[in-house]
Order: structure tokens, then sequence, then C-alpha cells
């Protein structure tokens, strides 16, 4: 995989949970769809947009704790003990990951790792969940669920493996 | 020097020294990541019968370089219980370097995936003081 160069902590441009991510598409109704939906349909965008301004959006907080590790973890052994700086390929590819989310499944929070990779944190009815992508794309998750541990990896091609994505849907109890 | 096993009633400590480490929550998993150059084990300090500003100290002299934020203490009986997938268990061998207390847990899987298992299960039975 090629190395994609990414601007120095400008979050806004390389985190773009809002552009288009189709599954989180309730963020990105403009004023330029009025001519295309009837006047119903138009109320019920406009509403969605309202509830969006008014409450803060998780994606917001992800641009903030992105931001945050950033700035901690960019130097060699920012942990104190030979920790690699933030690996901007895995940002990226975690990036991607996010923005394909499934609506239902909730955002979660995010770690670096010693290794260099960017991690996603669900704690969540009695599970704790760590998913993290390394730069050649490979997904590794670990962590425990209420009836013992969970761990496996796959390969992340542009769409999250089947396999998490029915993991992640038993940590919200979707499924 | 050679390495003893810890007394399982010991209290092992692992300085943090980022503030990604930990959160109003407790201590996050990663405090328990090891680096990629040394994968099978991670540094901590058996702090059994030392007053406060003692164990302080030790992890201010470890890294003179890093303000000390915080540590995750734990019972050295309860990491000895974390299985390692491998038909054995977690261990914590003091080795005495750099200090007479610094001791290694031992035995991490060296799978990332189970790694992060191991992580969050050392973060769960750590209790988190602030500096």
């Amino acid at each position: 995989m090629s190395a994609i160069p990414l601007p120095k902590p400008s979050i806004s441009d390389s985190v773009n949970w809002r552009k288009a991510p189709a599954s989180r598409a309730r963020y990105v109704a403009t004023q330029s769809d009025s001519g295309k939906v009837s006047n119903e349909l138009w109320d019920g965008v406009q509403k969605q947009r309202i509830k969006t301004v008014t409450t803060p959006p998780d994606d917001v907080r992800l641009e903030r704790e992105l931001a945050d590790i950033f700035e901690e973890c960019s130097s060699e052994g920012w942990n104190g003990y030979d920790a690699k700086p933030i690996d901007r390929e895995s940002v990226q590819l975690v990036c991607s990951f996010l923005e394909k989310l499934p609506v239902d499944i909730s955002y979660p929070e995010l770690c670096a790792e010693p290794n260099g990779e960017l991690t996603m944190v669900w704690i969540k009815r009695g599970y704790h969940l760590v998913i993290g992508i390394d730069n050649k794309g490979k997904v590794a998750w670990g962590g425990t669920s209420p009836s013992g541990r969970i761990y496996g990896d796959a390969k992340f091609e542009n769409e999250i493996p089947e396999e998490v994505i029915n993991i992640l849907h038993s940590v919200e109890g979707s499924r | 020097m050679s390495e003893t096993s810890a007394n399982p009633a010991d209290i092992a400590s692992r300085y943090i020294y980022s503030k990604n480490d930990y959160s109003s929550n407790g201590v996050k998993h990663s405090a328990f990541v090891p680096p990629s150059a040394y994968p099978n084990e991670l540094s901590v300090c058996i702090i059994s019968n030392l007053p406060e500003p003692e164990i302080w100290k030790i992890g201010a002299e470890t890294r003179k370089d890093k303000p000390i934020k915080a540590r995750a203490d734990m019972l050295v009986s309860a990491v000895q219980e974390i299985s390692d997938e491998q038909g054995g268990f977690l261990q914590v061998l003091i080795d005495g370097i750099p200090h007479p207390r610094h001791a290694n847990i031992k035995n991490l899987p060296l799978q990332i995936s189970l790694q992060r298992v191991v992580a969050t299960e050392l973060a769960k039975k750590s209790k988190l003081t602030m500096s």
C-alpha cells in the first residue's frame, strides 16, 4: 500500500465523517437537496439538521480525540516505553472504517497503541472490545465479552469484514 | 542477575507517562500493550510496603525525560491468573534492573489480537492512581 501523506494534525482534512459516508448520510443533507424532495420530506430533513446542530455529534468528539492522540503520540517513545509514533496510514484506515460503520453501531473511543496503531474501543454491555488496523490493512480485534475472550483478525479491503460487524452488533445488542 | 518470581500477595505497578493510557474511567488497555521491540514483556515495579513518595520517586527516576502522570497498580496474583492461551499463565519476574524492585510481566502472547485480550484483562484488574 502506498503511503498517503497526511497533513500534520489537520484533523478536519484527514477525518471527514461528515463528508459522504452513505451509512451516516443523516449528517450530509443540505439546502441543495430541496429541489429533489417533497416539502414533507424536506421538513424531515430540516428537523434532522436541527437535531444534529443542537446535539453535538459523536464525530466531533472523535475529531477531538484524534487531535489529542496526534499531539500526545507523534514522537518516538511517547509512552516512556519505546512506543512508535502514531502511524498515519493506520489512522487513515481507521477513519475509512468509521465512515463505513453502520448507523446502528455507536462510535467508539479512540486510543493509540505503542505499536503505532490507532485502535477503536467499545466498552458496553459487559464487552470490552479493542479493534485496530495496521498499515497493511489487517484488522485485529481482541477483548472480553460476558462469555469470555474474543479475538481474531481479518483483512480490511474497503468493507468492514462481516465477522467484525457481527461482533459489533453483539456489543450493541442489536442482533 | 537471575530472575525470581514475585510473591502473589505483592502489588505490581506500571508507571504511566502518557495521558493516552488513562482516562477518568481508569487505566486504558494501551498501558498494557508491549512495544513491538519487546513484545514479550511489560515493565513493572513491585511497590509492596513502600511509602507513596518512594513509589513515585522510582517511577520518576526511571524516565527522567518524561513526567510521570499516573500508575496502574495490580495484585501479582491477579496477573498470574491470566492465561497466555498457550496452556500457561502470565508471570511476574523480578530482575532487579535498573532498580532492585523492577520486574517484568512475561509470557505475553505475540499475536496482536491476543495481546489486546490480555491488555484489556490487565486494565480491568488494575487500579489507577494519579501522581
